[in-house]
């Protein structure tokens, strides 16, 4: 890194050329360094292989010749050669070289796994059809002719605004009460809430169905309800809420926790009533979160096919219509069409929410010693949230008793009758287990890791396409995991790059997939935190990165861990990636567990998620050892 | 279901030893593998000698059956052939996409089942690799295989009509047993079936109709059908599913799926249709490219073996195309249903983005 400066301040006798070479060396090394960066990332994209040309044959001599070929992608060198020197504009962070390669490596990591990918299948929109030569803009127009997609557009955006808003409203009411007040039984709620989580949003839908269709325990058994179906829109809706809220909860714990007392305390003694203050002191201060939170359910809620095409009932949405359209129809080209329209949404949302978070700045940890008191409110704010909070729990209660009780009946919504019948098949799922959880282990690791340095170099740093690279982060959330797995199986299924069927292909996948939330955390945490605690430490002489290390890091751990355990989660329950990418030695549990809903018994289903749910409560029980804290405290945040 | 101790006796001629003057000596090995595994019926599974087995690794796309259940007939494959079947768990759509993407590096070997529709495909595409093994020969001319031996039918899959005996008997209706009667308003608000827009399945019925009473019959018939449909899903196995939940009173889908359901347990009905049924047949093929290709064909000539054919019917309930395969008793086989005449799924599969399009305007639309 920097030689020593003092080094460069005392001249020395010796001769001027010498002197000039030592003044260049620390630019020498940059280049140096550079060029070997960019030199090992070449020989991964690109690389020569020695092909057979042609054979002769002169009398009874046959000679072969051999030529060399390049194969990989140029273009893609190229993107990632300019994504690497666009950083090396800015004088400030060619001083810094430890920085600088951060940023390369999140920028080529970036291009290589989520734009590389995702350009894969959206170049085939522009494709007349499959293999055609040339561009097109016929998917289009086709698209623009059917009446169905226009519905569907307008449906996709009213199902994620209505979702989005009510999941962040309620979310926000339930985190602030299990962190700010002095509620009964916190621990045990706390988990509660968050806990579902832990399900496959598909296992949801199924437990919705056993609970509240037509012939749903709830619905039918008990509360005899004819009229009334969950197949629709409010299906939807509900089923969104039920995996949203829990994220929510997440987001804005953490940082409900962390806010000072002292404004709170500021204003009631300027005489502020309790709604007020809260209104005015304790909302504003967390809405950078309360922001994050609404752009992440809004994104996770249009990119949702697997709800709405099993509790929807025929409600059309983009998401359905693409997976439709690429699995069912087998049109690739018009599908890949479809799933870009949901770009449009995302980057509308992206943009909104930077633009209000940007407006103003919500700093409000300064040491850090005065947080989390309990904030003393009147009854007739208390007793709502109170029941918000225990119906939310309540709730999950339902949901997971309903799937546990499954699991151990003869045959749910018939037979209640005891029985261990449905355990018996889970014995042939164990390797499919093992993988899984290899799998998720890694991407919550990866995931953390990169969202968190990004998350730094996001919010702290000022470099040139800082907001390109957050938004390409956040892009991948927007995608259907259908076309994120067939975007990678086209680029990563040729030379040099043979990574399908390797476990190492999925973790990247997954830690990329659900990096925003990871990262969005890490920003939204940041906000918080006064950057003059960072200017401290830089004013004292320490690099960037020491500074990162010593003091942004342990201010961000919980934002950190988050990050991991929701990725780890994410990963164990997701789907519609999985299908695309697992191989042979690399099958995946949730594939199984869902060929098992559709050809299995419900109760023999509820085994299967059920124990889904206890190995992720078992790895983050072992996960809460591992790193000291409690069961608890990891939903804690 | 009863748990039987399957006892397969393998009589397996090992690697044949070349030497340079002698001829070849073959070695004789007794292999017994026991398995204890879940089945309907015992079934004695006889496995033949094969003078050279294989090895490796075959890779089936296209699980549309639990695996675990199929896990005898990879045993016994290996047994044979020596070679360790995998079979991945994915929709047949995606099992297509993924045999696209993957088109450079092919990762699987073999599609395996799927409705022929998805072979058809894939040939024209120049995916798949012809091969006119002992299925091809076995069968006569005509819908179910192709010409050129890209794809060879191994099972047909016939519509059925899945009931619920609690939700008839409090709408006080029988189960219905043609097309006819699913116009009766009784059925109002209780019949499930999914949209021929989104699912294979439905554009069979689609079509069917068609070949039977001509389109615009059909579609006439469909109107009025329309009036009892209470969902159209988007799933063509979900009706089935909802039939047996009793979420509704019937569901039209594959009578495999609702057989499926019975053998769970569930109380579902499964009628047939008096005027004829639509069918589809599932296909194999080999594709291009496949990494253990001696494998491929291996498992493409094993798949019509009498002692095949008979098992996944027992489990997976595909009828068998190979005729005189004797079938469990109380097992419908293609005798007992009465298929549409003249009805070509591959025929009917080249009109269906203008059917699709006359059923979304007449129909979809106005839902």
């Amino acid at each position: 890194m920097n030689l020593d400066p003092k080094a460069r301040e005392s001249p020395s006798p010796r001769s001027p050329l010498t002197e000039r070479l030592k003044a260049r060396l620390p630019s020498l090394g940059v280049a140096l360094l550079q060029l070997g960066l960019l030199a090992f990332i070449a020989s991964r994209v690109v690389q020569f292989q020695v092909v057979e040309d042609y054979r002769e044959v002169v009398g009874n001599l046959e000679t072969v010749h051999f030529r060399r070929e390049l194969v990989g992608d140029p273009l893609l060198l190229a993107l990632i050669v300019v994504g690497m020197v666009i950083p090396l504009l800015s004088v400030r962070i060619r001083r810094e070289p430890v920085m600088l390669v951060a940023i390369q490596l999140a920028i080529t990591g970036l291009i290589l796994f989520v734009l590389w990918p995702l350009t894969q299948v959206f170049a085939q929109g522009f494709r007349a059809a499959q293999g055609a030569a040339g561009l097109s803009l016929i998917q289009f127009e086709k698209l623009l002719a059917t009446p169905m997609v226009a519905k569907a557009s307008i449906n996709t955006i009213v199902i994620g605004v209505i979702s989005a808003f009510l999941s962040t409203v309620i979310g926000t009411l339930v985190a602030y009460t299990l962190t700010l007040t002095d509620i009964p039984w916190k621990r045990w709620l706390r988990i509660l809430v968050v806990l579902p989580l832990v399900s496959p949003p598909f296992a949801v839908s199924h437990a919705f169905i056993l609970l509240f269709g037509r012939r749903g325990l709830i619905t039918y058994d008990l509360l005899r309800i004819q009229e009334w179906t969950i197949y629709g829109s409010d299906g939807i809706v509900l089923v969104q809420l039920v995996s949203d809220i829990p994220l929510v909860v997440l987001i804005l714990m953490a940082v409900f926790a962390s806010i000072s007392r002292d404004m709170e305390d500021a204003a009631e003694d300027l005489g502020g009533r309790p709604f007020r203050v809260l209104r005015t002191i304790t909302f504003p201060l967390v809405t950078p979160a309360i922001l994050t939170a609404a752009l992440l359910t809004f994104i996770s809620s249009i990119a949702d096919f697997g709800n709405p095409m099993l509790i929807g009932g025929g409600f059309q949405v983009l998401a359905t219509q693409a997976y439709i359209q690429l699995i069912e129809l087998f049109d690739l080209q018009l599908g890949a069409a479809l799933a870009m329209l949901l770009v449009i949404p995302a980057l509308a949302a992206f943009i909104l929410q930077h633009w209000i978070a940007n407006r103003r700045s919500y700093v409000t940890v300064t040491g850090g010693a005065h947080t989390g008191h309990i904030r003393v409110l009147p009854m007739s704010i208390k007793i709502p949230l109170f029941g918000l909070a225990f119906a939310m729990a309540g709730f999950t209660v339902l949901l997971y008793g309903s799937i546990f009780v499954g699991a151990m009946v003869n045959q749910w919504g018939f037979d209640y009758t005891p029985t261990t019948k449905n355990l018996v098949g889970l014995v042939t799922a164990i390797p499919q287990l093992r993988n899984s959880l290899i799998v998720s282990v890694g991407s919550g690791i990866v995931g953390g890791i990169i969202g968190i340095v990004m998350a730094w170099l996001v919010a702290r740093q000022r470099f040139p396409g800082r907001g390109a690279l957050d938004f390409s982060a956040t892009l991948m959330y927007a995608i259907p995991g259908t076309v994120v797995g067939i975007g990678y199986l086209i680029a990563f299924n040729a030379a040099p790059y043979f990574w399908t069927g390797t476990f190492f292909i999925i973790i990247i996948a997954y830690a990329y997939r659900r990096l925003p939330v990871g990262l969005r955390t890490g920003v939204a945490a940041q906000k918080q935190i006064d950057p003059s605690l960072e200017e401290a430490s830089l004013d004292l002489g320490a690099s960037r990165i020491r500074t990162f290390a010593r003091i942004t890091f342990p201010l961000l751990s919980r934002a950190f861990f988050a990050g991991v355990i929701y990725i780890f989660i994410r990963s164990m329950t997701d789907l519609s990636a999985a299908v695309f990418l697992n191989a042979g030695r690399t099958q995946l549990y949730t594939v199984r567990m869902f060929r098992v809903m559709i050809t299995g018994s419900p109760s023999e289903a509820a085994a299967f998620a059920g124990l889904l749910i206890v190995i992720i409560m078992i790895s983050l029980a072992i996960l809460g050892r591992v790193t000291g804290k409690s069961f608890v405290d990891l939903f804690r945040v | 279901m009863k748990a039987s101790r399957i006892v397969i006796s393998a009589l397996v001629l090992g690697a044949v030893i070349l030497s340079a003057c002698a001829t070849p000596t073959p070695i004789v090995q007794t292999v017994e593998v026991q398995k204890e595994v879940i089945v309907t019926q015992e079934v004695q599974v006889e496995v033949a000698v094969t003078p050279t087995p294989i090895g490796g690794q075959l890779t089936l796309y296209a699980c549309l059956f639990d695996p675990a259940k199929l896990a005898v007939l990879f045993e016994t494959f290996k047994a044979q052939y020596g070679v360790d079947v995998t079979c991945l768990d994915m929709s047949s759509g995606e099992a297509l996409e993924r045999i696209r993407a993957e088109s450079e590096n092919p990762q699987g070997d073999v599609l395996f089942g799927t409705t022929n529709l998805s072979h058809v495909n894939l040939a024209a595409d120049g995916l798949t690799e012809p091969y006119k093994g002992l299925g091809w020969t076995l069968l006569p001319d005509g819908a179910v295989k192709d010409p050129d031996g890209y794809w060879t039918g191994f099972y047909y899959g016939v519509i059925g009509f899945a009931c619920s005996p609690d939700r008839l008997a409090e709408i006080g209706a029988e189960c219905p047993t043609s097309w006819d009667e699913l116009l009766d308003p009784v059925y109002k608000g209780e019949i499930v079936i999914a949209s021929p827009a989104a699912s294979g399945t439905s554009y069979t019925v689609l079509s069917g109709l068609s070949q039977m009473f001509g389109e615009d019959g059909a579609f006439e018939w469909y109107q009025k059908f329309d009036q009892n449909v209470a969902q159209y899903t988007e799933s063509g196995s979900a009706p089935g599913k909802m039939a047996a939940a009793g979420e509704f009173a019937v569901g039209i889908a594959f009578a495999h799926d609702i057989q499926v359901q019975q053998d769970n347990g569930l109380p579902v009905e499964l009628n047939f249709p008096s005027e004829g049924t639509p069918f589809e047949i599932g296909g194999i093929s080999i594709i291009k490219g496949a990494k253990n290709e001696a494998a491929a064909r291996a498992w493409v000539d094993y798949v019509f073996t009498p002692a095949f054919q008979r098992y996944h019917n027992d489990v997976a309930h595909r009828i068998p195309v190979v005729a005189g395969v004797a079938l469990k008793e109380g097992t419908y086989g293609l005798e007992d249903v009465k298929l549409i005449d003249g009805y070509d799924p591959t025929e009917w599969a080249a009109k269906r983005d203008a059917l699709v399009a006359r059923w979304q305007q007449e129909i979809g639309a106005n839902r």
